[in-house]
């Protein structure tokens, strides 16, 4: 059956506009003058960048009008259009250039779809989208007022408590009954406590707000007397716990000596706080096979293996022990220490013992590793 | 007088004072004779009246009209002969930014380990 | 062919490639066609090769527009027309351009007559097609557009970019008229990073540029079309009369692109007037 052209023209799912090479419109469908609200007559001669808001009208004559002219088409061009009655209309545009022999632009053609759900749609997504960037951005920006307050009140904090661990020993060389050497000796073990939390916390807050944990390397001098030292400190805070230490350190190792004795006292920590109380905690220091370690285990229940993914991550606590558990930042600030001298912190648990254990190669520091030469 | 000059003296500059009163404590302790100062300005001071300071040991992060490091170079400056120890529980200074022989020690101090720095130095 | 400018070698490189310039013809003088808003060179491309006999022609993108270096978009700098300007200083200089023509399309026009005046040795002949120094009417001014509308289109510019960001898809252009250009590939005609169009367009329609009319050395033609909504005769008729000495013209055609709707009357204003 021979398709009836004219009917296809006018009543098409779709608007169609011819225009003369200058935009005036020379012939529109009945689609389109029904949906713009003009009779099909009334808007022939009109030229069709008339029946956009100014705004719109301008983007045509700076942008389609001209891609028509070179390219010969345009396609999926949003447009708003003037219903006769004053409102827009959301429509999406095709449109191409008919050219005569020579070439020139005859004429050009559009085909206009009404577009109001896309284009409120498009809307809704772009606004969300907004929404959702400043929101992340203010999130952003509160984050790192978080951290910088953290930064400052864990600096601030280390003077008054510098002034009690000063007065605490001061004291403890006055003549006290034994009951206010033990109270003052306790005083002591908290501030040391207490310093150790807010070192933690100030590596956190600087590892977030970039930085990463800065060594100061030391090859100089023995490693020992420093962790020895710590074990000394975390024994005077639990008396009760014993800690068997072995050393076979051989060698000079090149590290920060203070974030060593940091990663010990962490590790030693947890193994105090989570440990089996009837059992020992075992310490063990060596330089062997070109590796320097340090490996801290103790008994009791073993750590589940779901924790054991996610020991090493901020702010992981347990969540097995009711106790005070602290921030949940002394492994994780460990664990980095472990990275910045290019080694790793490992951890095995079974139901005999759980064992942290820090490996770095002797061979010096990697390249990258953040640091400076202590030389004497 | 003359028996306080022939022992050797070290000036302790500390603002936080039970932390200041905590060093002398440490230093008396152990034979020395000490002065004391809560800054740079009155470390200068003392410095001036005083002839016979064999060590300053000062605090790196001090208010006034300068730092523990600044003091320490003023010091090396104007009397060589002092020997010139710094400590702090919040910076590490690199070794290049102490002036020459100066030595540093980190908060918090081991007393035993604290006064085998300052031996040293004083040898 | 005389030296000009101090540019380094290297900056002035940094410009031909920044700008994605291209150079053809030959001839004793050269004449660099200039991009409006919206497009970029391939504007000019039923202008600029009926100059090629005669001249040295120059073609180029802004900062953002076409082919230019996208990364070389800087903020501050092209917040407004002078920043566009000393782009085009820069790469007169760059091709060691001396009293040559300088054809500037809508808001080209502007920057080039700040060009001009900010290096008066580069350009003898200013060729100004659809200018306006101001779209936003003030006072007795006509710019044509209110502020109010000017403002709606940053907002359109901003609910719609996804209409205009999309690539075009790239057309084969057969011009049996033409034969020499062949079948070319049209590319991504006006294609532009929305975040840029917008600003551009910000630039563009809400500055004040009358101040950068008025007396100029170089001879100015300004090719003015019978109904143009973006530059409306009202707005010819101020720049002819604030830039004394220069010619206008009112040509046939109509719209703002008269390069592209009408070719040929284009070259023949630009021919007479050089």
């Amino acid at each position: 059956m021979p398709l009836d052209y004219a009917d296809l023209f006018e009543t098409a799912p779709c608007g169609y506009v011819l225009t003369d090479k200058e935009g005036r419109i020379t012939r529109a469908n009945a689609t389109f003058a029904k949906w713009v609200g003009w009779a099909p007559h009334e808007l022939q001669g009109r030229r069709f960048a008339d029946l956009l808001p100014i705004a719109v009208r301008i983007f045509y004559e700076s942008h389609v009008a001209p891609m028509l002219h070179v390219q010969g088409s345009v396609s999926e061009i949003a447009l708003d259009v003037l219903h006769a009655e004053g409102h827009k209309l959301p429509m999406l545009i095709n449109g191409a250039a008919v050219r005569d022999d020579h070439g020139q632009v005859a004429s050009l053609r559009f085909a206009v779809f009404t577009a109001t759900q896309r284009r409120n749609y498009e809307q809704t997504l772009l606004h969300s989208r907004n929404e959702a960037q400043a929101s992340v951005l203010s999130e952003r920006a509160e984050s790192e007022l978080r951290e910088q307050f953290i930064a400052v009140l864990g600096h601030d904090l280390r003077n008054p408590l510098a002034a009690i661990a000063g007065g605490a020993r001061m004291l403890l060389k006055e003549q006290l009954s034994e009951r206010g050497s033990m109270i003052l000796r306790l005083i002591d073990g908290s501030v040391v406590r207490a310093g150790g939390l807010i070192d933690n916390v100030l590596d956190f807050a600087r590892g977030r707000l970039g930085g990463g944990i800065t060594l100061t390397r030391n090859d100089q001098e023995p490693l020992e007397p420093v962790l020895r030292q710590v074990i000394g400190e975390l024994r005077a805070i639990s008396p009760d716990h014993w800690i068997d230490a072995k050393f076979a350190i051989d060698a000079l190792v090149d590290c920060d000596h203070v974030r060593m004795g940091q990663l010990l006292s962490n590790l030693l920590g947890n193994a105090l706080t989570h440990g089996a109380k009837d059992q020992s905690v075992r310490v063990r220091a060596e330089t062997t096979d070109g590796s320097f370690i340090i490996a801290v285990a103790n008994g009791g229940e073993p750590i589940p293996s779901a924790a054991l993914e996610r020991l090493f991550q901020p702010f992981f606590r347990g969540g097995s022990h009711d106790r005070q558990e602290g921030l949940g930042l002394g492994l994780h600030i460990a664990s980095e220490i472990a990275r910045a001298h290019g080694g790793k912190l490992t951890v095995s648990s079974d139901p005999v013992e759980t064992c942290f254990t820090f490996t770095m190669p002797m061979g010096g520091l990697p390249r990258n590793s953040r640091g400076r030469q202590h030389s004497r | 007088m003359p028996k306080e000059a022939l022992k050797t003296t070290v000036l302790v500059v500390e603002d936080e004072i039970l932390v200041r009163l905590y060093g002398m404590d440490i230093l008396e302790d152990a034979g020395f004779s000490v002065l004391e100062a809560g800054n740079a300005d009155e470390a200068i001071n003392l410095l001036q009246e005083h002839d016979h300071v064999n060590l300053l040991f000062s605090d790196i992060d001090m208010p006034g009209s300068m730092n523990g490091l600044e003091l320490a170079k003023f010091v090396r400056d104007r009397w060589p002969s002092i020997k010139l120890l710094l400590t702090s529980g919040h910076r590490h200074p690199a070794p290049e930014e102490l002036p020459d022989e100066g030595r540093f020690v980190r908060k918090p101090w081991r007393e035993d380990a604290l006064m085998e720095k300052i031996r040293a130095m004083l040898a | 062919m005389m030296l000009s400018g101090q540019t380094g070698k290297s900056e002035g490189t940094g410009a031909i490639l920044r700008l994605n310039a291209r150079t053809a013809g030959s001839g004793e003088q050269a004449i660099m066609f200039a991009h409006g808003f919206g497009c970029d060179q391939n504007m000019w491309r039923y202008v600029s090769p009926a100059f090629e006999d005669r001249f040295r022609t120059v073609l180029f993108d802004y900062v953002g527009s076409g082919g230019a270096d996208i990364d070389a978009y800087v903020i501050e700098k092209y917040a407004t027309l002078d920043g566009y300007a000393q782009d085009v200083v820069d790469l007169a200089r760059a091709l060691e351009i001396k009293d040559g023509i300088f054809v500037g399309h809508s808001v080209s026009a502007m920057i080039g007559l700040i060009a001009a005046r900010q290096a008066p040795e580069l350009f003898s002949k200013l060729v100004l097609v659809a200018p306006s120094p101001c779209y936003i009417d003030e006072a007795d001014y006509v710019g044509g557009f209110n502020r109010a509308q000017i403002l709606e289109l940053l907002d359109f510019l901003d609910s719609n970019h996804m209409g205009w960001s999309q690539a075009m898809a790239p057309m084969i252009m057969a011009n049996p008229d033409r034969p020499e250009l062949g079948e070319e590939l049209a590319g991504s005609f006006c294609r532009s990073d929305p975040e840029i169009a917008k600003r551009f367009a910000r630039t563009t329609f809400l500055s004040d540029n009358r101040g950068d009319l008025g007396a100029i050395e170089a001879q100015v033609l300004i090719l003015q079309c019978r109904e143009d909504l973006i530059a409306p005769l009202a707005v010819g008729d101020y720049v002819h009369a604030a830039i004394p000495g220069s010619e206008l013209v009112v040509m046939k055609a109509t719209g703002h692109c008269p390069n592209l709707s009408a070719p040929e009357e284009t070259i023949a204003a630009i021919t007479a007037f050089v």
